[in-house]
């Protein structure tokens, strides 16, 4: 193959479909955001529920053209080694029993402290949407009275916070050191 | 989902023995990091890395194509609620959403559900990795028609039936205002069609509404006279024998000649 096959099967105003140039078996699809968007939380929520949805169907469409036995649907969102660009992309994978592909992957033990510590942490960064709104009307708000108490306040709260969770990591008994979280907490600044 | 009785019961017997069902009433204990009346998102207690999660609708479905819109929706919004989560929560540059639907794609279990993995550029997880293969270039190319008109018919109806702001559906083009001659000489080029209208014009002549690309091809013309240039004699008789082999003609082929 000289030049990538550009085989668009799909489009609309949010996403476009594609047969992949570099499939991975026959039929391999790719869907995108028309948006250009590297992560799943950079689309707003209703049109990643489009970008899926539009995928379900891909799925189901490839499912009925070939004789397959099941589709892989996974979405590289932001970067990984298998995205070293940081496209997002939706990819869907025409599966057949021994079609020799194998994307399970080796299962890791972690201890009970540090799966409690990582299910807390995530609980409590998932605000729901209506919440999220409220937050930011009252943030807004704050912001024309120029109400500055309210937000120290937050910001004690939010400290509080943080020492709590490093709190935990020390009761787990596995020290985590500061300074590869600040490393991470680093690499996340654009 | 309609089922058979006999479908039914084997649906029930698989959720009486299903894991995730038990999660979900909470007879077996788990990691809950959301939950909700419709999902549930737990940590996996396999984890491929720091932060693996689990999400599965609550009510047991075998696979994706087979959930409601609106429990799918929903579960999509929280998808994107906790990915956010998770990329502040565990300090990740990425995420990957794996979704296996049937045994052949390495689903495990019969309750839909799927992975939230926290990703990073050195995280060694390669099983995610997408290799190409050796495919021939004209396999692929054979796949194109088909699926443009799966995916044209699937997301019409899905837009009829769940219509957004945002999307405003294309008009048929009538770009193409054929005349009597045109639309005979398209049909003259066409062998097989040509045979199939002269055997049994009466025929061809209803399945024309039922067939889009029929439909559009004779949209601008009288029936009738086209018939008559091919030579078609109006006969008042009884059909001839089997209708079915008429079958044969490849309507697909019509695509191409317009």
């Amino acid at each position: 193959m000289t030049e990538a096959l550009k085989l668009k099967i799909y489009e609309d105003e949010k996403a476009v479909v594609f047969i992949s140039s570099h499939p991975s078996s026959l039929g391999h699809i790719e869907v995108f955001p028309k948006q250009d968007a590297s992560e799943i939380q950079q689309l707003d929520s209703e049109t990643f529920v489009h970008l899926m949805t539009v995928a379900n169907y891909a799925s189901s469409a490839v499912f009925e053209t070939q004789q397959l036995q099941g589709t892989n649907i996974m979405v590289q969102s932001g970067k990984s080694a298998d995205n070293p660009n940081a496209k997002l992309c939706v990819h869907i994978i025409p599966r057949k029993f021994d079609d020799g592909l194998n994307f399970q992957w080796e299962t890791k033990k972690f201890e009970e402290a540090d799966m409690q510590s990582i299910q807390e942490k995530i609980s409590y960064h998932i605000i729901p949407s209506e919440e999220k709104e409220e937050k930011h009307e009252e943030h807004e708000k704050e912001g024309e009275k120029g109400n500055t108490e309210k937000s120290e306040e937050r910001g004690k709260d939010h400290e509080k916070h943080e020492e709590k969770n490093v709190h935990d990591h020390k009761q787990g008994g596995r020290e985590i050191k500061p300074d590869s979280y600040l490393l991470k907490t680093l690499r996340r600044i654009p | 989902m309609d089922l058979t009785p006999e479908q039914k019961k084997a649906l029930e017997e698989q959720k009486a023995n299903c894991v995730f069902c038990k999660i979900v009433k909470g007879e077996i204990p788990s990691k809950k990091v959301f939950e909700d009346e419709q999902v549930l998102a737990i940590l996996d207690i396999n984890p491929a890395t720091k932060g693996h999660v689990l999400l599965l609708p609550k009510e047991h479905y075998p696979i994706l194509p087979l959930i409601p819109r609106e429990i799918f929706t929903h579960l999509f919004k929280i998808t994107h609620t906790i990915t956010e989560a998770l990329a502040k929560a565990m300090l990740t540059t990425g995420a990957t959403l794996f979704i296996a639907n049937g045994q052949a794609a390495g689903q495990q279990s019969p309750h839909f559900l799927f992975h939230l993995v926290p990703r990073e550029a050195d995280d060694g997880l390669e099983k995610f990795a997408l290799l190409s293969k050796e495919i021939p270039e004209e396999e692929t190319k054979k796949l194109q028609a088909p699926l443009i008109r799966s995916m044209s018919f699937l997301l019409a109806t899905h837009f009829k039936k769940y219509p957004a702001k945002w999307h405003h559906a294309k008009k048929e083009e009538p770009a193409q205002k054929l005349t009597v001659e045109q639309v005979v000489s398209l049909v003259n080029k066409n062998p097989q069609l040509k045979a199939f209208i002269l055997e049994d014009p009466e025929e061809f002549k209803k399945l024309i509404p039922q067939n889009d690309q029929l439909k559009a091809l004779f949209q601008h013309v009288s029936v009738d006279e086209v018939l008559l240039l091919l030579g078609v004699k109006q006969k008042k008789e009884k059909k001839s024998q089997n209708p079915e082999t008429e079958t044969d003609v490849n309507l697909d082929s019509i695509g191409d000649l317009l």
